[in-house]
């Protein structure tokens, strides 16, 4: 491995994905590497770009509309490779698309795989594998807070001001626990349907701008009574919020 | 697609849960070729090959997709043949056998499995293809607005290199609203009520002309359309009849494919052993293939504090509803159905859709 290899990987919403992937290969496995980007994710790919840096590969950012552009002008004997996993599906189809038009040839598809115990854990780490050749497989690199927020965008303090918001670098994901304020038993039925609704806007404030696979929640648990709060329970459970009740 | 090869086989992954977006995905797949290329062109694929894991049998109604799947028509003559296959679970998937065997003329349905499954199925195919099994090979996908569906052609092309055509559809949607409805517990009534058209024009134009003294005589005109003879306060009677003729107003609209009303969802949790349960009053599907959530708030003429926060409240419920339903979020819009005079509140709102019965035919115009 290591010469006359490229790679085409796609930089979706939850960019921080595109960088651990990246971040797992060798130094110099692949003598080109793609990012390709959507009109929505440029600014991600940049980020990328700069914490990959440029040593050892010959790193490209561009749309994904113009990748077969891109390796058609590459030397023709590049194996070409492609990950499935960041990304719209319309983006990978692209890309495979574009691929095979550049060269006569499917690209090699790599996918990122962890077997998970039924509470969630990753059993036996996490890998980057090569489908035509499951041998070829590297464990998945870590990322740390402060690479995760620049490539999302944000800055630590905004991490670090944010209640209830944190990083885990085991699986390169920002955990979020909405805390479930004092006194809640004592809140009236429109009071918890405010509680709620700020919860909720919250919620949606840092998936988009975390990105829906870059970001758990999790609450507190809730009251069991009265009624209402199996009502909000359920419709946090809906947004995909999980949590007990006590 | 106006040469060459043609589709064979649908191949398809189901997502737990999700019988709609299986469903459709194969109906859409039949329809745009059946709709888009010259049916001397052409012949359609007649087999499907579904293939699903343990963990998706155990949380999916597989009996349900696999006979709704043979259902569906090829042409007059000919339904869809189906086969199911078991595959490993997501856990297992790279180190048990991943069973599938393709076949040339085999279309991969993009929807609605996830990425790992659609890599699996594209290796597949490429090591079919390297071994000369496979001549062509198609992809099929559906955008997430629901609005165009893509197909590629992947072949050989003059000088023995593979190359991948593509042909873009404007999309007709194929969904079900039954579909959509079998991945959750529910219960819903199908709008079917019929009102006279032109007593229901004359009510809209009383309720957007009315002035604040009016109240009553439009309460009391929507309780008579309606035809409610229930005891119980005119408010509650009148919020009624406002749920069923914007159902009916909805149906009545050229864009609708189906209306549901007072649709409940059964939750997970209990209250005294009686589950807790949700409703919402109005739920339909366009001919486009967008899903409405429709609530209807008869709010009456005057805007005074209560009544306006009750209104504020229910417009900032609505634009965060999310309802146990397994569809595309973009293909989703919130709507409120309300008496004129508060329409003035929901002004600048861009996440929900505010009107009163007579903009309906205007929003929904593009949905």
């Amino acid at each position: 491995m290591g010469d006359r290899e490229g790679m085409v990987i796609p930089v979706g919403m939850s960019p921080v994905q595109t960088l651990r992937l990246l971040r797992s290969f060798p130094l110099n496995h692949f003598e080109h590497t793609v990012l390709a980007v959507s009109k929505e994710t440029v600014h991600h790919g940049s980020e990328i770009a700069y914490l990959m840096g440029y040593e050892g590969t010959d790193l490209r950012q561009v749309r994904f509309e113009r990748v077969e552009e891109l390796i058609g002008r590459l030397p023709s004997d590049v194996r070409w490779n492609l990950m499935i996993g960041p990304g719209t599906k319309h983006m990978t189809i692209g890309l495979w698309a574009a691929v095979i038009n550049a060269t006569g040839v499917p690209p090699r598809i790599w996918v990122d795989h962890r077997r998970r115990s039924k509470s969630g854990n990753a059993i036996e780490g996490e890998f980057v594998v090569c489908l035509q050749d499951q041998s070829n497989r590297y464990e998945i690199a870590r990322v740390e807070e402060v690479e995760a927020c620049a490539t999302h965008g944000i800055g630590i303090g905004e991490l670090h001001g944010t209640d209830g918001l944190t990083w885990r670098p085991t699986d390169s994901k920002f955990v979020y626990k909405i805390e479930v304020p004092p006194g809640i038993k004592g809140m009236t039925r429109q009071m918890a349907r405010e509680w709620e609704d700020e919860v909720i806007t919250k919620v949606d404030g840092l998936r988009r701008s975390l990105g829906r696979h870059a970001l758990e929640v999790a609450h507190e648990p809730l009251p069991s009574s009265p009624l209402y709060w199996l009502k909000v329970k359920e419709r946090l459970k809906d947004l995909g919020i999980r949590g007990g009740s006590k | 697609m106006t040469r060459k090869s043609y589709p064979i086989r649908l191949v398809t992954v189901i997502a737990p849960n999700n019988p709609a977006v299986t469903l459709s995905s194969m109906r859409n797949a039949i329809s745009s070729l059946q709709s888009n290329v010259k049916s001397s062109d052409v012949h359609l694929p007649e087999r499907a090959l579904i293939l699903c894991d343990a963990e998706t049998m155990k949380k999916t109604n597989i009996d349900f997709i696999v006979e709704e799947a043979k259902g569906i028509r090829i042409n007059e003559q000919t339904n869809l043949s189906v086969e199911l296959l078991e595959m490993p679970v997501i856990n297992s998937l790279l180190q048990d056998d991943f069973p599938y065997l393709p076949e040339d003329g085999d279309a991969i349905l993009t929807l609605p499995g996830a990425q790992i499954h659609f890599a699996l199925l594209l290796d597949r195919l490429h090591r079919g293809s390297n071994d000369g099994q496979i001549q062509s090979a198609f992809i099929f996908h559906t955008e997430p607005d629901g609005q165009s569906v893509q197909w590629k052609r992947l072949e050989y092309d003059s000088e023995m290199r593979f190359a991948v055509d593509s042909m873009d559809f404007e999309h007709i949607s194929y969904d079900s609203i039954e579909w959509i409805m079998a991945s959750c517990d529910v219960e819903y009534t199908i709008q079917s009520q019929r009102f006279p058209n032109s007593k229901v024009d004359d009510f809209i134009k009383m309720e957007e002309e009315a002035r604040v003294a009016d109240g009553n005589e439009v309460t009391d005109a929507i309780i008579e359309l309606a035809g409610i003879d229930e005891k119980s306060s005119k408010r509650t009677l009148a919020g009624k009849a406002l749920e069923r003729v914007a159902a009916y107003c909805i149906n009545r609209n050229e864009a609708i494919g189906s209306v549901l009303l007072n649709v409940e969802f059964a939750g997970e949790s209990k209250m005294m052993n009686i589950d807790v349960k949700r409703e919402e009053d109005i739920i339909a599907l366009t001919k486009r293939g967008s899903l409405i959530y429709a609530s209807c708030k008869f709010m009456g003429r005057r805007t005074n504090r209560g009544r306006r926060s009750i209104f504020k409240r229910d417009v900032g419920r609505m634009k965060t509803l999310v309802l146990p339903l397994n569809f595309p979020k973009e293909r989703i819009h919130r709507m409120i159905i309300t008496t004129t005079p508060f329409l003035r509140l929901a002004e600048g709102e861009s996440d929900i859709i505010v009107t009163n019965l007579k903009g309906l035919d205007e929003a929904l115009k593009n949905l």
